[in-house]
Formats: C-alpha cells, sequence, structure tokens
C-alpha cells in the first residue's frame, strides 16, 4: 500500500492548475503536497528536499517539465522519482520524447480525476 | 507591327525557356525575358507606340508613387501603439478574468468539501464530494484557455512585426521602431492542440503499456 505521508511535489505555471491538482490528491488521501511554479523553482525545491513523487506541467518557463525531468533523470539521488508529466502538449513525438527521457507515465489535460488516481496506481502501486 | 507577331516573339521565347528547363519556367527568368522582349520591341515600334508605352509605364510609376504616399499617411504607429497592443490587453484580461473566477469556485469548492466531510451520512458525504470532484475537473478549462490566448498573442505579436518591416520597407527614410519580440516565449506555444491533431490519452496509454 502507497505511504500517503510522502512528499509530493506539483510543478505548474498556472495557479488555478496547482489547486486543482492539490485538491484531488487531498482527496485521494495525500497530505504532503510542495508546489512550485515552473522547472527551476522545482528543481531548486528537488535539491533541498526528498520528493517521492513530482506531478509536472510541460510548456513553462524558464524550465520547461522536460527539461525538469531531464536534470531529475540526470541526478543520482532523484533518477527514481516517479515523475508522471500533466500536460496539454499532447503530440505523439513530445509523448515518444518524455517516454525517452525517462517520464514514469503521461495524462493529457483536461483529464479527470479517475485518470489522475489510475496513474498514480500505475506510478506507486495500489493505495 | 501586327499584335499577334508580339505574342509569337512572346510565345516562342516562353517556350523555349520551359524546354530548356523540364518544362518549368523560373521567376527569375522573368525579367531576363521582359529585357529581351523589350529590345525586340525597339525594332518593331513606331514612335507613337514608344511614346504610347512611355506614358502607360509613366502612369504605373505614378501609381506606385501614390501607393508610397497613402502608405505614409498610414498613421502606422496607432497600429503600433493602440490596436495591437489594445487587443493584447484584452486578451490578457480574459486570462485574468477567467483565473480569478475559477479562484472563486475552487474557494468555494474547497469550502463545500470541508462541510461535506462532516455529514454523517457516508453515501450523502460520498455522493457530494463526488461533485465537488466534477467541478474541479472542469476547472481544468482555465488552464487550456489561458494556453490558447498565449498563442493567439504571440502570433499577433508576430503580425505586428511583418507589418511593420513591410512599412519599413517601403518608406525607409522615417525612423519606424519595428518591434522586437523575442522567442523566449515560443516554447509556450505547444500547449493545447486541435483534437483531430493529436493522439488521445489511450493512445499515449500505450507508450507505457
Amino acid at each position: 500500500m502507497v505511504d500517503m505521508n510522502i512528499n509530493v511535489l506539483i510543478v505548474d505555471d498556472y495557479k488555478t492548475m496547482l489547486r486543482i491538482i492539490r485538491s484531488l490528491l487531498t482527496q485521494i488521501g495525500f497530505n504532503n503536497i510542495d508546489e512550485a511554479a515552473n522547472g527551476s523553482m522545482a528543481l531548486a525545491k528537488v535539491k533541498e528536499k526528498k520528493y517521492e513523487l513530482i506531478i509536472s506541467d510541460w510548456n513553462m518557463e524558464p524550465m520547461t517539465g522536460l527539461e525538469l525531468l531531464q536534470n531529475i533523470r540526470a541526478d543520482e539521488k532523484t533518477k527514481n522519482t516517479p515523475f508522471i508529466m500533466v500536460t496539454a502538449e499532447s503530440k505523439t513525438d513530445n509523448v515518444i520524447a518524455a517516454k525517452n527521457a525517462g517520464v514514469s507515465n503521461y495524462i493529457v489535460k483536461p483529464f479527470n480525476a479517475e485518470t489522475l488516481k489510475a496513474k498514480l496506481v500505475s506510478v506507486l502501486g495500489a493505495f | 507591327m501586327e499584335h499577334s507577331n508580339w505574342e509569337e516573339i512572346l510565345f516562342n521565347k516562353l517556350q523555349s525557356l520551359q524546354n530548356s528547363n523540364s518544362g518549368i519556367i523560373d521567376m527569375n527568368h522573368i525579367d531576363v525575358i521582359i529585357a529581351q522582349f523589350l529590345e525586340i520591341l525597339k525594332y518593331y515600334l513606331t514612335n507613337s507606340q514608344k511614346e504610347e508605352i512611355y506614358y502607360q509605364i509613366e502612369n504605373i510609376l505614378l501609381q506606385i508613387s501614390e501607393l508610397k504616399k497613402d502608405i505614409s499617411n498610414l498613421n502606422a504607429e496607432i497600429l503600433h501603439d493602440n490596436f495591437i497592443p489594445e487587443m493584447e490587453i484584452e486578451l490578457e484580461s480574459i486570462i485574468m478574468q477567467t483565473e480569478e473566477s475559477v479562484s472563486g469556485i475552487l474557494d468555494t469548492v474547497d469550502k463545500i468539501s470541508e462541510i461535506a466531510k462532516k455529514i454523517q451520512d457516508d453515501q450523502i458525504r460520498g455522493a457530494l464530494l463526488h461533485k465537488v470532484t466534477k467541478i474541479l475537473e472542469l476547472c481544468n478549462f482555465q488552464d487550456l484557455t489561458g494556453q490558447r490566448i498565449q498563442k493567439i498573442i504571440y502570433h499577433l505579436s508576430k503580425i505586428e512585426s511583418i507589418i511593420f518591416k513591410m512599412l519599413h520597407a517601403l518608406r525607409p527614410e522615417n525612423e519606424l521602431k519595428i518591434p522586437d519580440h523575442d522567442e523566449k516565449n515560443k516554447s509556450l506555444l505547444n500547449g493545447p492542440q486541435k483534437k483531430e491533431d493529436t493522439p488521445s490519452q489511450e493512445d499515449i496509454d500505450q507508450f507505457f503499456k
């Protein structure tokens, strides 16, 4: 069973999207959720604190979700951290690029709670 | 000179060019053809015809000059200072207003959730929280609308740059400040695609099996 007290980092440049994901995760039962507004802010947080799950948007400045993923995978300490991309960016080439960079799963916006839960189960295991 | 002779000479010239280049007439050769054709005409034209052609060319030049004058009378600065920035502001305000509205909806949803959690009846509590989740899901629209509007703003800025480059080319004597729209936000252009252009969540799931 998944420990609901794991540290989760959600990354999105839209405040409302951060709130939506946070609310959905809270409803599922996760308690420790941090937020970042872009890839570079997320990377700074990851260097300071250990996260067991990262959920990130793709289209952000100054660092995109893909660049964040590449940085996470390049670091020995974080290379195995589950990473879910939640994005409106659904072109096949981009999905393949994310897969090649080591993304754990991929959710296309707009998404529903059921899809989010299913992807969390596939990445973390049943809860 | 017979008019049909002119046509025949021009036709033959074009045909020989076409034959020498696999049936294609290169646009770069057109000015050469015209120059050669004018050379040929010199031998055929009477003085009155030459005068008529001169008059017509003068007319064309006059038209071009009028057009240039019209363009310089256009207040391009209005386009730069008002129209396009105003459109951008209007579009930005759509993003801001929808963000504020969604934020208000989310505040209300949070309050409803808190109340729902206190309801003793499992069935009613579950049903209410399910509806709350539905509202949260539907609020996704704000993010997608915002990204689409950002795309429009970016392309609008590009159009502005193109118009200014055209105006600058036509009246370089005037100091026109060509807007410099850097490429830094280009990566934000990806975002939502048209439905028919993109794979579904189910298609994407196939990559992760």
